[in-house]
Parts: structure tokens; sequence; C-alpha cells
């Protein structure tokens, strides 16, 4: 048994920062985060000589490759051939050419590797071109991506300013 | 006095610290009820194929209704936008607008056509092969609202039946149902 003469002196008592549930949450929030985020989604490289139409609708953009039409000729955003970056004339797309047969392979190609899941709800394509372009130009270009296996073609367009 | 001598040492029981389990589960639902999206599957069974006629009266037949626009002239800036339709009733609406106005002149035709055929839901929409790119954006904005499902028809159809049209009214031979 001890004995204390003297009165007891009251500890100190250091006030101590709770971290563990913070860390805990954050921790968890950067997991959900990294999982949950998708990459260049929404990127869309608009060729800066066009001047796309304006539009009142405001649906958002989806997830989807691009055709674009430049001048006169189209662009496959889903291409990875490099003979294929600088386009293919329309005019080979609807009269028939070297062009059509290696776009029609590329696309055949990016198809292909759209997981199952993904292509069983239909596979969307986004075009872009400028507001001055010829319908004839844009219905062929549509008509050859829809037999070429896109289920659906999406219009790319700015929104008209007061509509918001 | 009570100083003197120490105290007998509290029996100590151990709490269990949930704090941070409380948080960490509230957290994980929030995210859970966040990020789940809810499918409803449905099964469609198809009957066997075989070849059937409709024979209920009350099914009205497929309107087909088109939505065309080409250049009023050579050198004008003018847009005919025809809106036509078959069916029991079928009928006509020819106007001329500028590329300022389509939207809005289209979106009175489509209502007007709307008012007569509330079920319909689909157009064909096509225009002769020189109009722009921003007109057919324009028109879709336009019939969107009251006719979804819109289809692009070619330019060569397109420039038929504004002619077609142009021809009957020249002829003086406007369909019942025109306005």
């Amino acid at each position: 048994m001890r004995f204390s003469l003297t009165p007891k002196r009251k500890e100190r008592r250091v006030l101590d920062l709770q971290l563990t549930a913070m860390i805990d949450i954050f921790s968890l929030i950067v997991i959900f985060l990294i999982k949950g985020t998708v990459f260049g989604v929404s990127d869309l490289s608009v060729d800066p000589t066009l001047k796309l139409p304006e539009s009142r609708s405001k649906e958002s953009l989806d997830t989807a490759p691009t055709a674009q039409i430049v001048g006169d000729r189209v662009v496959f955003s889903g291409s990875q051939s490099p003979a294929l970056a600088q386009g293919v004339p329309i005019a080979e797309i609807t009269g028939g050419g070297p062009g059509k047969a290696g776009l029609q392979s590329e696309i055949q190609n990016y198809l292909g590797k759209i997981p199952a899941e993904v292509s069983g709800s239909g596979t969307l394509l986004s075009l872009i071109a400028d507001r001055g372009t010829r319908y004839s130009q844009v219905f062929q270009v549509v008509q050859f991506f829809r037999e070429s296996g896109f289920d659906s073609v999406l219009f790319v367009a700015a929104v008209k300013e007061g509509s918001q | 006095m009570d100083d003197f001598f120490e105290k007998p040492e509290r029996k100590h029981i151990r709490e269990l610290n949930l704090v941070p389990v409380i948080d960490m589960f509230t957290t994980v639902i929030f995210f859970l009820l966040l990020s789940t999206s809810f499918y409803a599957f449905t099964k469609l069974t198809l009957p066997p194929s075989k070849v059937s006629v409709n024979t209920d009266p009350l099914t009205p037949p497929p309107l087909s209704t088109k939505l065309v626009i080409g250049e009023a002239q050579a050198q004008s800036s003018l847009l005919t936008v025809k809106l036509s339709w078959v069916g029991e009733s079928p009928g006509e609406e020819r106007i001329e607008v500028s590329e300022a106005e389509l939207e809005t002149k289209v979106r009175e035709m489509v209502g007007r056509f709307h008012e007569k055929f509330p079920a319909e839901r689909t157009v064909q929409l096509g225009m002769s092969s020189g109009v722009r790119y921003q007109s057919l954006i324009l028109a879709m904005d336009g019939a969107r609202e009251k006719l979804h499902d819109i289809v692009l028809i070619s330019p060569e159809e397109a420039a038929t039946r504004l002619a077609t049209a142009a021809a009957a009214t020249d002829g003086s031979s406007s369909k019942g149902a025109s306005r």
C-alpha cells in the first residue's frame, strides 16, 4: 500500500484530434471517385475551321465516337489507321473507292471492340459538321455510317445564346 | 484527508469506439444510393411467326408524316416547308419562310398537326440537297417537341415531294385537308 502525503496533482490531459474517422471517410471518397470517374467521355475535338450549328436542345453529349465533316472529307475518330487520319472524301464513301473500304474496315474494328453489354443497347455516333454543310453531304455520311453498323446518329450543335 | 489514501482503481470497462465505423457506413450508404442504377427487366414473348390481317376498324392506318424543306427559288433566301401526311384524311400544309424563322414556323405547323393527330409521334424529315445543315437542326428543334421520332429521308426524295407539291399547287388541286 502506497501512501501519498502531498495532494494529488491533476494530470494534464492533452487534447488529441481524432483523425481516424476523417481518414476513413476520405479514403472511401477517394476510392469511389477513382472508380466512378470515366476519363475523356465528353471530350470533343472539333476542327477549328468548323462553325457548329446552333440549337435550343438541352440534351447533353453522349459517349460516342465522332464523324466529322471537314470540307468534302469525313474524319472518323475511332480510326486507328494513320492513312485515314486526314479523312476520306465523301465522294469516295458514296461512289466507292479505296477510302470507303478502309473506313469500313476501321468501323468494323471499332465496333468489334465494343463490349456486348454496351453495344446491346445500340451503338451511337456523334456527327460534327459546319452549319453551312449541304444536306446532301450530311445525308450521305449518315447513311454510310448507319449502313456500316451504327444504330443512332447524334447531331452535335452548339447551345443557342439565350436558350438556357 | 480523503487524498491521504490512494483511491482504489475503478474497474475500467473498455468501450468499443463505434464512431469511425458509423462514419464509414454512413458514407458507404450515401455512395451506394447515389451510384445505384435501377433497371426494370421485362420479358417479351413473341408469338410464332405468321401472316395476320388487321381487321380492327378502330386502328388508324399509318400517317407517314413527311416534313420536307427546300429552297423556294434559285436566287431567294426563302425556304419552302411542306408538311404532308396520308391516311384516312390526308392533307398537307406548305409555307415559305426565312431560315431565321424556320424553327418557329415548323413548331407552329407541327403543333397544328399534333392537334389533329395527337397520337402520332414519327416524322420523316428531308431537305433538298443544297439546304444548309443549320436548317436541318432548326427544323429538328421545331419538330421534336411533338414528333419525337425523326427519320431522315434522302434529298432526292425530298426534292421529288417538293416538286410534286408545287405542280399540284400550280394545277390548283389542293388536297382536302390542306390549310
